[in-house]
């Protein structure tokens, strides 16, 4: 494999890239974007992860079974968040409301041992 | 030679201890990982041991509820996390995937010897977890007890197997390397023997599913030290998706196991029926069929756990498909056999058993992930007996059968046949005699996880601790005879099975470069003449 090594100038620039889109980010949060909220973040987030492999992890650089292997990485998570999502998206959320007063009831006796002493940090994350 | 006359080879090279534990020879790293690993698998036994002494009755004669939730679930741990996943690639792949693609070790050496020492350190955290308090969440961690109720040491149990996660994902990526760059020239993929195909497989796995339950860990930790609410309704999270993140990896985790021993199965068969394996390309493919269908069925272990009907009706589906290519693998060894000059040497008889036991724990697979059914027997001890046979059944007898055909290789020596055949016959009968009662048992509704039982289940149990005695001791004889071998054994020639392969083309044991020059393939994998079929046995 050739090693290329890019210049100075890119990395600098990648990364005042990747401190844009933190900043993006961080603004974003600020807005309500209803449903959309996760997905520009996880948007500007994979943006980021992208440009990390592209440029600083040299992908761009590398032969194509590197890239072959850099992309079956992404497919995977793919893989692993729709799947994980057919389940999400297809239950029965309309009992939702009804479902979180029963756990909430279910979950008493663990109220009850967050407020046993020394147990006070439950209580407060709760 | 060196001064004692005997040829130098990668075991009296050097005889320091440094020499051994800052090694880089991908042979003495394997020697470490059995080593470490049997004295894993010992313990995990003596648990299993101990869980079988007590449900020989139906009343909680020796153990309380808590101290038993803590049995199974370091049984659970060792077994699975130290000693399953190592296994065979750990040992034998290390040993051999080098050898056998004709290079004169791992891409990455010192990478190898760091994945032992992570494995190491893992495990002894998960060991001192074990003393201070053990863990009593089942090997499965689910939320949110493991991160709420539980009062064991579950925090550093997870750190503990997290590191050894590390380990595994190491060890994946130096075969992947080593298989896609260090071949020999000639060494074509379909040239490759079916093992190194089998462990590829398992590299791809390791190293894309095991962050995930890296991941998975660390969020349980968050949640369980520092209350951040992940997992836990309570908290606003979720218990399922704790299910779902932790199944995506152990799921796989199960092809972990089995890939590397199947990979195992076809170099017995070959060896011992004297034939090339019968389409050996569909058996090489479907082991990357079985390494990818295993990330899609993941679902099938949370049919009762709150997934929805459609989920579960598509993870269903789903976990049928991974029956084709692993019969693919089934039927293309029987038909290996077919006029083939077989010889029942002890790896072959493991081989046998490997097929009966794991052609019933994958058949019983199939009652599982059809949901209705999964709803009578979930958390029963069919569960329990299918899993066993797979994972036990399945694996051990790989790695068993593995380590008696390269034993002469790794270590020089020959094994006592007698002995060895013996044993094989008691693994095989005790596992039965242990786990298909458990099948019964499950069918009839005894739940899994408990110490105590109606009396109408007793006979059933009896005869499982009954088989667990027998089983104990066909694995406690390979231990006694083979650290015999190595003072007492006969001295093994190179090729003492007269099989194919480049393994058998070197002395054994090898020496440390295991090739003096780095050798040309000119054919196929198993490529046993018709006359060498004939004059055979």
């Amino acid at each position: 494999m050739s090693h290329t090594v890019d210049s100075l100038k890119t990395y600098y620039l990648i990364f005042l890239a990747l401190m844009v889109l933190t900043a993006v980010t961080v603004g974003a949060a600020f807005i309500d974007f209803g449903p959309l909220n996760i997905s520009i973040a996880m948007a500007i987030a994979i943006l980021k992860g992208c440009l990390v492999l592209w440029f600083f992890m040299h992908v761009r650089h590398g032969n194509p079974l590197l890239k072959i292997f850099a992309v079956a990485g992404f497919l995977w998570l793919v893989i692993l968040v729709a799947f994980t999502l057919q389940d999400y998206v297809t239950r029965p959320w309309q009992d939702f409301e009804a479902n979180q007063r029963w756990i909430k009831h279910q979950a008493t006796h663990f109220e009850a041992r967050a407020a046993l002493p020394g147990n006070a940090s439950h209580g407060s994350a709760h | 030679m060196n001064s004692s006359g005997k040829k130098t080879n990668y075991l009296n090279a050097s005889h320091t201890l440094s020499s051994w534990f800052l090694t880089v020879d991908h042979k003495r790293i394997a020697i470490l990982y059995l080593i470490t690993i049997s004295i894993f698998f010992f313990i995990g036994g003596l648990f299993a041991a101990l869980i079988r002494l007590e449900l020989l009755t139906p009343a909680g004669d020796l153990f309380k509820s808590d101290e038993y939730n803590k049995l199974f679930t370091l049984h659970g741990i060792v077994m699975i996390f130290f000693f399953l996943i190592p296994s065979v690639p750990a040992v034998l792949g290390n040993f051999l995937i080098p050898i056998m693609i004709g290079a004169k070790d791992l891409a990455f050496p010192r990478i190898n010897l760091l994945s032992w020492y992570i494995y190491v350190i893992g495990a002894t955290l998960a060991t001192l977890a074990i003393m201070v308090g053990g863990v009593d969440t089942g090997w499965t961690f689910y939320t949110p007890y493991s991160t709420v109720y539980s009062n064991g040491a579950v925090a550093l149990t997870i750190v503990g197997a997290f590191i050894t996660g590390f380990s595994s994902i190491l060890t994946g990526l130096n075969f992947l390397v080593t298989i896609h760059k260090m071949r020999a020239p000639g060494m074509t993929w379909f040239r490759l023997p079916l093992f190194v195909w089998a462990h590829y497989a398992t590299s791809l796995i390791m190293v894309l599913a095991t962050p995930v339950l890296a991941s998975a860990l660390f969020l349980l930790f968050l949640e369980r030290v520092f209350h951040i609410g992940i997992f836990n309704p309570a908290l606003g999270g979720d218990p399922v998706l704790f299910q779902h993140l932790f199944w995506f990896y152990s799921h796989p985790a199960v092809y972990i196991m089995i890939l590397p021993s199947m990979g195992v199965m076809s170099e017995l068969f070959a060896a011992f029926s004297r034939k090339r394996i019968f389409g050996y390309e569909f058996v090489a493919c479907s082991s990357l069929a079985i390494a990818i269908l295993g990330f899609f069925v993941w679902g099938h272990h949370m049919f009762v756990s709150g997934q929805s009907m459609y989920a579960g009706m598509v993870f269903s589906v789903l976990s049928f498909l991974v029956a084709i290519p692993s019969a693919v693998k089934a039927f293309n060894w029987s038909a290996t056999l077919y006029k083939g000059s077989i010889s029942y040497e002890t790896p072959m008889l493991y081989a046998f058993g490997f097929i009966g036991l794991f052609t019933i724990g994958g058949l019983t697979g199939l009652f599982l992930s059809t949901m209705a059914v999964d709803v009578h027997v979930h958390d029963t001890y069919f569960v329990v007996a299918h899993f066993h046979y797979i994972m036990v059944g399945g694996v051990l007898m790989g790695y068993l059968g593995g380590l008696h055909y390269w034993w002469p290789k790794i270590t020089g020596r020959l094994y006592p046949e007698a002995w060895a055949k013996l044993s094989a016959l008691l693994v095989f009968v005790g596992f039965n005699l242990t786990f298909f009662p458990q099948f019964l048992l499950g069918y009839m509704g005894m739940p899994r996880r408990y110490h105590m039982y109606p009396e109408e289940f007793q006979v059933l149990n009896v005869c499982s601790s009954l088989g667990a005695s027998v089983l104990g001791i066909g694995y406690f004889l390979p231990l006694v005879y083979f650290l015999w071998s190595l003072k007492f054994g006969k001295e093994s020639p190179a090729n003492p099975w007269g099989a194919k392969g480049l393994e058998w083309e070197i002395q054994s044991p090898p020496t440390t470069h295991n090739f003096d020059e780095i050798p040309v393939v000119t054919e196929e994998a198993y490529a046993y003449a018709k006359e060498d079929g004939k004059h055979h046995g």
